[in-house]
């Protein structure tokens, strides 16, 4: 290919020459002038060098050597068995995939914007109405801490099951951190990651429970949930991408 | 980004057993009043943290120690 480039590019370069200088060879033509002498150049010479450098640059190109090709290593991105027709496919392929994944990190980059843009942000004026609204919910009627733990644990049992309890600070964990006993119940039932079982400062054994929106430390002697927060977004986006690669 | 204190960072160098990389964002930072991280720190450090909660956070009778207090604020802070 290059080869036949060059040569077509020395027979211009020839026609060129003859039909310039058909009669007058040795013609001088005036380039440019510098104060008092005349900057000459001769066609002749000029079409000499032409020819020459086109030469050169043939040879060079019909004797380089692929040091890839040589040494056996793949062109980058390119599987070296495979022909022009499905290299060029293949790299199409791959630029498409490239594009897709760049779309999808940009859709998933807006719409987490969003999702923050969307989440309202918590005001101590939020929080007692949500408590109010807590209460109202609950036969319009005020309760105590004691009443407000007991309706708490009835919503849990009901949610996670009888035969798991709770402790007053993973109530206060759940009301403060705004988790629901749904999500719970899903970390419990069907977790993402169960950490292994550790032994907290007092000798009592603790695992924990990831779930998509929430973590639960549950005591695996006792059977109850010591404590809980939400899970965060980029752990679950991480353990849901490893639960997804496992199946 | 999440802007940590000087007392925070402080706190997480004695007592939450940090990795290298992070250990060395906050002793170049040791001298700022503030320091912002990045989302990928935070969630590392909220990791960090809850392993933490869960072995010292909680007293005899399942109650936040005061070391407790301090970790579940950073959780929350953390939270991404």
């Amino acid at each position: 290919m290059v080869m036949s480039h060059a040569m077509k590019a020395i027979q211009i370069l020839e026609t060129m020459k003859s039909r310039l200088m058909p009669a007058h060879p040795h013609r001088v033509r005036t380039l440019g002038r510098r104060k008092d002498s005349f900057v000459k150049c001769d066609m002749n010479h000029f079409f000499r060098f032409a020819i020459l450098t086109s030469i050169f640059l043939v040879l060079l190109s019909a004797f380089t050597i692929d040091v890839n090709a040589v040494e056996g290593r793949p062109r980058k991105g390119l599987d070296p068995s495979l022909s022009s027709v499905e290299s060029t496919e293949t790299r199409r392929r791959v630029e498409e995939e490239t594009r897709r994944k760049k779309d999808s990190t940009k859709i998933d980059e807006r719409r987490k914007n969003e999702l923050r843009q969307s989440e309202p942000k918590v005001t101590r004026t939020d929080e007692i109405q949500r408590t109010t609204d807590i209460l109202e919910k609950h036969n319009t009627e005020f309760l105590d801490a004691d009443a407000l733990e007991a309706k708490i644990k009835a919503d849990n049992a009901n949610a996670i099951g009888n035969d798991i309890g709770i402790t007053s600070h993973y109530v206060d964990q759940k009301i403060n951190r705004r988790v629901r006993s749904s999500d719970v119940r899903d970390a419990l039932k069907s977790p993402l990651d169960v950490k292994p079982v550790k032994l907290d400062n007092e000798g009592r054994p603790s695992q924990r429970y990831v779930g998509e929106k929430a973590e639960a430390v549950l005591n695996p002697e006792t059977k109850k949930i010591v404590s809980v927060n939400p899970t965060g977004y980029k752990k679950a986006e991480r353990l849901l991408r490893q639960q997804e690669s496992n199946k | 980004m999440i802007e940590l204190s000087s007392k925070e960072i402080a706190f997480m160098l004695t007592n939450i057993p940090l990795p290298q990389h992070i250990k060395s964002i906050f002793y170049n930072s040791i001298n700022d009043i503030k320091l912002i991280i990045n989302e990928d720190i935070a969630s590392e450090l909220r990791e960090l943290c809850i392993d933490r909660f869960d072995t010292y956070g909680l007293d005899i009778n399942y109650e936040p120690t005061e070391e407790g207090k301090i970790l579940e604020r950073l959780i929350d802070k953390l939270f991404i």
